[in-house]
């Protein structure tokens, strides 16, 4: 009888991988294809792009293993690459990032506007609505940098803006984030109140 | 105009709580488009080996190694050619009596040691080289290609890799540059096998030989001898 057990170290994985073994590098893959997924999503929205677009990175992926350097954790090389494939896709579809104007640096309003009232009652389960609403340049830094756990530099050079622009992106991105969710007693109480 | 702080002091950027986090970070994923692309990305892979414990590819890697513990030569036309080859010897091997065994090398888990009883298969049976002639573009059989063409026999191959070994590890020999890679085992040398150029990689922890094309990193042959 054959019997083998894989490692669930990602490090000994990967070793395998670059070997030539394929069950490790299944095994590799597939612990990293849903946070991928999450990324694409998240940059792309449409769910059939985001599957493509996945499943494009993960070939890169493995295309990209024998030179991979080792300099960054793999999970982080992988998202890089579908961030970095999610990307071309949107720059391929023409949809360039919106400019985001001088007055949405002013800092925000307490007072929500009619339309943050409607989203904060939306669940948590619909925070993808939520993320839409976002500016587009917003949205990709908040994902790139919460979703795909890219360091500042990683995103500056994908998005080839300065660092410090990548900085208050993210910042702002978040900020915008949580007053469109509401903090988080409300959401308790209102998942409360639908349970 | 676009956002463009690099004096950004993100000192005091709160970060976005862990339930906000954990929804960002959860879509829900297609099954079917999951191993989807999984499949085509295994497919993009530049050399597969795999060993699978389930019954029926345990049938097939089990073949695999009859294959080889008969030094039977698996034509090289193509990589297609020898899943084909496996795939018919499927039956014959599963009504076979030998024993398959694989355990986990003691020091690393990924490491899969297999030991063929070796007995009832002579790496040195000429019959069984005879059994998969080459084949020339007619379909006729071509022993004459078999003639002066490089190692005819695994067991000759191991005696090239054991000597290429020693000279890599006393620092007479460097290891061939290669592009193809192997599990638990480094190049040693390239040589020629039956007419194919091969690269041979030694396992020290097996004690066995592996044979790949040098065209295309497709598996020729793994031979261990029999203790």
């Amino acid at each position: 009888m054959v019997r083998r057990r894989l490692s669930d170290d990602p490090e000994v994985l990967l070793a395998a991988a670059r070997r030539g073994d394929d069950d490790a590098l299944e095994a590799l893959l597939r612990s990293v294809h849903d946070r991928m997924a999450a990324v694409a999503r998240r940059m792309l929205r449409d769910p059939g792009d985001a599957a493509d677009c996945t499943q494009e990175a993960m070939i890169r992926v493995v295309r990209g293993l024998a030179g991979f350097d080792g300099r960054s954790s793999f999970t982080t090389w992988c998202h890089r690459i579908v961030a970095t494939t999610a990307l071309d896709e949107l720059r391929r579809r023409g949809r360039r990032p919106v400019t985001v104007s001088e007055t949405e640096r002013e800092p925000m309003s307490t007072e929500p506007a009619p339309e943050q009232v409607s989203l904060d009652a939306l669940a948590l389960a619909d925070i993808d609505s939520v993320l839409a609403r976002l500016p587009e340049e917003f949205r990709q830094a908040v994902v790139l940098s919460d979703v795909a756990d890219l360091d500042y530099p990683s995103i500056a050079e994908l998005l080839g803006v300065p660092i410090g622009t990548v900085k208050s992106r993210v910042a702002r991105g978040r900020a915008q984030l949580r007053e469109l969710l509401g903090n988080p007693s409300e959401r308790d109480e209102r998942r409360m109140g639908e349970e | 105009m676009d956002v463009d702080d690099p004096q950004f002091d993100d000192e005091h950027t709160a970060t976005l709580p862990d339930d906000v986090l954990h929804a960002l970070r959860s879509v829900e994923v297609d099954e079917l488009a999951r191993e989807r692309a999984i499949t085509a990305a295994l497919a993009a892979a530049p050399q597969r080996r795999r060993i699978n414990p389930t019954p029926l590819l345990g049938v097939a890697a089990a073949v695999l190694l009859v294959v080889a513990g008969a030094a039977i030569v698996l034509p090289r036309a193509g990589g297609d050619d020898a899943e084909i080859a496996i795939e018919s010897a499927a039956d014959t091997a599963a009504s076979d009596e030998m024993q398959v065994e694989a355990a986990e090398a003691p020091e690393a888990e990924l490491m899969v040691e297999e030991r063929v009883a070796s007995d009832e298969f002579s790496a040195d049976e000429p019959a069984a080289i005879e059994a998969a002639p080459a084949m020339d573009d007619t379909g006729e059989a071509d022993t004459q290609a078999t003639v002066d063409d490089g190692a005819e026999t695994p067991a000759e191959l191991f005696d090239e890799a054991t000597e290429a070994l020693a000279g890599i590890q006393s620092g007479e020999l460097k290891p061939p540059a290669t592009d193809c890679v192997m599990m638990g085992g480094g190049p040693v040398v390239i040589t020629v096998f039956r007419g194919v150029e091969v690269v041979l990689f030694a396992d020290l922890a097996n004690g066995s030989v592996t044979a790949l094309a040098t065209s295309d990193c497709g598996f020729v042959v793994d031979y261990q001898p029999a203790p």
